[in-house]
């Protein structure tokens, strides 16, 4: 029997059979959800991680954040100190912020002409994100033209400027932007992918937050030493252990007599979503459990579809038909039930990733996840779940004459 | 053609066993049209399943021709089965969700024949038994004797040497019956080798030879 035929029986016989191939589609479509689940719980936390880990020159094992207990009054020393110290790559304070100088008019219009693609636009204002020139290390930034100035010391009292690649072909490098005592200079064009930490990050690091990390292409960094606010982002140097960084900073915390609290990005990570991460790790557990009951239950189905079914077996063995068309109807019916049950779970999936990042589906994380590590997976899943539940079914028509199928009377 | 020698078949299930057939052996020819008799649970079905491959022997032989078919797999028997055997069911075993064209097609897709020679050997076997007219129709839409022709039809599309009916007339009226009679009767002429089973006696009369069975064991032959 041709493959064209037998896939025409196997169509026929869930058109018939309708209500119990929905049946069975729903026992499908919930396992491969519940399977998806639990990837997209997995991988979501990696996400977080890797976005750290991707941005960050140091990673988040060698990057971490210092507290101060009270305002930064004299921080500049410590901060400078800690920067001269040769346990310390980067050190500095980083916050986004809006700027109303009339003199950023030209910059400003080129922002909120690609305020869709900026996420962090305010609207009548030019978004500045402002990093302390001894930060500048701490992620890496490439320049496509210009110079990165890491040099502590005030010039002139200019504050130099790094555009995203947006402003590349619209703005000269070295223009003076001046007002209001402060003047503001075009040092460099931050070549194309480049991306910087959410300064959000000094308040926590959470598994539900995919903004983690922010892409420069419209963005407007300035350089500074102005403390914003009361935490330092740190890295720590080649060569040197954490523990290393941590009693050079504490010693000149106490030289300088301030308290403070240190602590590394992984560890504020694991931290703060320890509750997540055991329930993460609890659910990729069952989800082994969720693969072995779904293989019971479709097989069962089967079973019970066959048997009410045995009948038109007993006659397609009576017409010519061979284990082999037999079984291939039977593997083609499941390959439907699988194909139809894909395509929900790949639906259901959406919600799941609304709910989970807040708000709008966030294009980054759900292609990176769900797209490119959670379907992929469900997908391969369903092969070995569509071909194995066929085996019980195709054993008992193995171990039935013909005329037990067709249900004769033994006279 | 067909040879059974000491054939035994034995039901068991967890509580009890049930022999069917005791040491039967018998000889067919090669275009005889044979009858096989006896009253209910007699082993007459039983004998005819195995005939057709349908069923296995507990013990014995079972040769047709050269090939001791009784000692095939299950896969060569299906082969076998596809090769030389076509069935008429007594309650017709008809697809009820395909067309009766459909159904006297299935045995021809089973055996990969092209489209255009489908068509051809579909509309020859309908005329043949008569029921060319309700080739669109579902068998629920016909009388007993013209599913029993359709069956018959399908039987034939298998295009085989031996057709094997169990109880051709036991499901419709003695009238009806006549012209199935009939039917198979012409296809032995033409050269096929038809083997019936029947409790009717005078069904039976209407074939070249009676087979008798009684209690699983041969009386007559």
């Amino acid at each position: 029997m041709k493959n064209r035929i037998r896939f025409m029986f196997a169509w026929h016989k869930i058109v018939l059979n309708f209500k119990s191939f929905i049946s069975s589609i729903l026992v499908m479509t919930i396992s491969l959800i519940l399977i998806a689940f639990s990837l997209f719980f997995y991988h979501g936390t990696q996400y977080v991680e890797n976005q750290y880990d991707h941005t960050l020159t140091k990673g988040m094992s060698r990057s971490g954040i210092f507290g101060f207990t009270s305002h930064p009054y004299r921080d500049y020393d410590i901060m400078n100190e800690l920067y001269n110290s040769k346990e310390i790559e980067s050190i500095g304070s980083t916050t986004l912020g809006g700027n109303d100088f009339e003199c950023f008019s030209e910059l400003r219009a080129i922002q909120s002409g690609n305020a869709s693609d900026y996420v962090n636009s305010i609207s009548g204002f030019l978004e500045i994100l402002w990093i302390n020139k001894t930060l500048l290390g701490f992620s890496e930034l490439k320049l496509d033209t210009g110079n990165m100035i890491t040099d502590q010391e005030i010039n002139d009292g200019v504050m130099y400027m790094y555009l995203g690649s947006a402003y590349k072909d619209k703005v000269e490098l070295g223009t003076i932007y001046e007002e209001s005592n402060s003047k503001f200079q075009v040092q460099g064009f931050l070549e194309r992918g480049s991306t910087w930490i959410d300064p959000d990050t000094i308040n926590g690091i959470y598994v539900t937050d995919a903004n983690n990390v922010l892409e420069l292409e419209n963005s407007v960094i300035v350089a500074d030493d102005y403390i914003h606010v009361g935490g330092l982002f740190f890295s720590i140097s080649d060569g040197t252990t954490r523990d290393e960084a941590v009693k050079a900073i504490t010693d000149i915390a106490d030289k300088h007599e301030r308290e403070i609290t240190v602590g590394f990005l992984d560890d504020m990570y694991k931290s703060e979503n320890e509750d997540t991460r055991l329930l993460i790790s609890y659910i990729v557990r069952i989800m082994a459990v969720v693969v072995f009951s779904s293989l019971v239950m479709i097989s069962c189905l089967q079973i019970v579809a066959i048997l009410n079914d045995r009948r038109t077996y007993g006659i397609l063995y009576s017409i010519g038909a061979n284990e082999k068309d037999i079984g291939a109807i039977i593997i083609y019916e499941n390959i439907i039930r699988a194909i139809f049950s894909f395509l929900l779970c790949s639906i259901g999936i959406l919600p799941i990733v609304h709910n989970w990042y807040g708000g709008d589906i966030l294009w980054s994380p759900f292609k990176e996840i769900v797209l490119q590590k959670v379907l992929p997976v469900v997908f391969i899943s369903l092969i070995p779940i569509a071909i194995i539940s066929c085996l019980a079914p195709l054993i008992f028509l193995h171990r039935t004459t013909p005329s037990q199928l067709i249900g004769g009377k033994n006279d | 053609m067909i040879k059974l020698e000491n054939v035994t078949k034995i039901y068991k299930n967890k509580a009890t066993s049930t022999t069917a057939l005791r040491g039967i052996s018998l000889s067919i020819e090669r275009g005889e049209f044979v009858s096989i008799v006896g009253t209910s649970g007699c082993g007459k079905t039983t004998l005819l399943n195995i005939i057709g491959c349908m069923d296995t022997l507990t013990d014995g032989k079972y040769f047709y021709d050269d090939v001791c078919v009784s000692d095939l797999s299950v896969k060569e028997q299906h082969e076998f089965r596809k090769e030389h055997i076509g069935f008429v069911f007594q309650h017709f075993e008809l697809m009820h969700s395909y067309t009766v064209y459909e159904n006297v097609e299935m045995p021809l897709l089973a055996r990969n024949v092209k489209k255009p020679d489908r068509k051809k050997k579909v509309n020859s076997y309908l005329e043949m038994v008569g029921i060319l007219d309700l080739a669109g129709k579902l068998p629920s839409h016909l009388s007993g004797g013209q599913q029993q022709r359709c069956a018959i039809a399908r039987a034939l599309a298998a295009e085989t040497e031996l057709i094997i009916a169990d109880e051709p007339t036991g499901a419709i009226d003695s009238r009806t019956s006549a012209g199935i009679m009939e039917l198979l009767t012409n296809l032995n002429e033409k050269g096929k080798t038809v083997i019936i089973v029947t409790h009717d006696i005078n069904i039976a009369k209407q074939c070249n030879r009676i087979i008798e069975i009684e209690d699983g064991r041969l009386v007559n032959s």
